[in-house]
């Protein structure tokens, strides 16, 4: 099994360290943001992050011929 | 609850993510490891759709402030703002939700439990009709003891979900270590999940959850770890074990992960 280099590693804990270990730095509920508080607004884009950088080079996974929105 | 609770359960929640009985048999039969990726990388755009969770949460505050029971919210909204036909749709709907993983999860569980557990371990020699009767009763079983949480013991279903979590994950240490650390041994898989799952009991059933701030489950997690890699020291190096197959050849067929 080929391991994934360190950048690799390094991008994929992004999300893990947006969302969870740096909880103290935007638990907060100012500024509002879309009419949702800081923190609520923050997880939600998130969500939309680790997905759209995980389809950075889809075909290097074989999804190369999917349709997919985003590829 | 502060923040040292929050991001434990983060991490025992992510831990455990695929260790439910349902998407643990369906994770391990996986097409090919793209099939796994694929699936890791999209899953979080199904997560989406829980921010709409919070916003029944929010409009709930503002339409009925001081809800006793939080998990009555929807259904209390629905039946301020719209007609009564309307608030047994959502009820239906609900109840459809509701029943459709439920009826994987118990499904699974009893079928898991009867065939992989009970008839090896105890009744080697049970027919496979007996083991069918087993898991009927068995789905029963599970059901009566799902249901006596949320009606009996007052808890919400988030802290019941959060519990579960707190159980399931206590595979993760053996899935992981069994499938990466050569030293893994059956004896520390065994020991660290009794572990595990007994601090977890203890913790939870004498109302020592969180304890000191941070989620039981987790602590748990860690108790457990510790203790599989420490028993696996201790134990014989186990033969025979997935990764010497592959070197003699024995699943060589077709290539388990691509170079």
């Amino acid at each position: 099994m080929k391991r994934p280099s360190l950048g690799a590693i390094a991008v994929g804990c992004l999300p893990l360290f947006a969302v969870c270990f740096s909880v103290p730095l935007w638990d907060r509920v100012h500024p509002m943001v879309l009419g949702l508080p800081f923190n609520f607004f923050w997880l939600i884009l998130w969500i939309l992050i680790t997905t759209l950088s995980c389809l950075g080079r889809p075909g290097r996974w074989g999804m190369r011929g999917m349709s997919l929105p985003f590829c | 609850m502060g923040h040292a609770w929050y991001v434990s359960t983060v991490l025992l929640t992510s831990c455990g993510f695929y260790m439910w009985p349902h998407t643990f048999g369906t994770a391990f039969t996986a097409r090919s490891a793209d099939t796994l990726r694929r699936n890791a990388v999209l899953m979080p755009l199904y997560s989406i759709t829980l921010p709409l969770v919070f916003f029944v949460g929010f409009s709930a505050l503002i339409v009925v402030p001081g809800l006793a029971d939080g998990d009555l919210s929807l259904l209390t909204v629905v039946r301020q703002g719209f007609p009564p036909w309307f608030l047994g749709v959502v009820g239906g709907a609900g109840a459809l939700t509701a029943m459709v993983p439920a009826a994987l999860l118990i499904l699974t569980s009893a079928a898991l439990f009867s065939k992989n557990f009970f008839r090896p371990v105890f009744a080697p020699s049970m027919t496979d009709d007996q083991v069918t009767r087993l898991a009927k009763g068995m789905v029963t079983a599970i059901s009566a003891a799902a249901i006596n949480f949320p009606i009996f013991k007052s808890a919400t279903l988030v802290s019941l979900l959060l519990l579960g979590y707190a159980g399931v994950t206590q595979f993760f240490p053996g899935v992981i270590l069994g499938l990466y650390w050569r030293r893994a041994s059956s004896a520390g898989v065994f020991a660290g999940m009794i572990a595990g799952v007994a601090m977890v009991a203890f913790l939870v059933l004498t109302g020592r959850d969180p304890f000191l701030g941070v989620n039981a489950g987790f602590l748990s997690l860690c108790v457990n770890a510790a203790v599989t890699v420490v028993i696996s020291l201790l134990t014989p190096v186990q033969r025979g074990g997935f990764d010497e197959e592959i070197e003699e050849g024995v699943t060589n067929d077709e290539p388990l992960h691509e170079a």
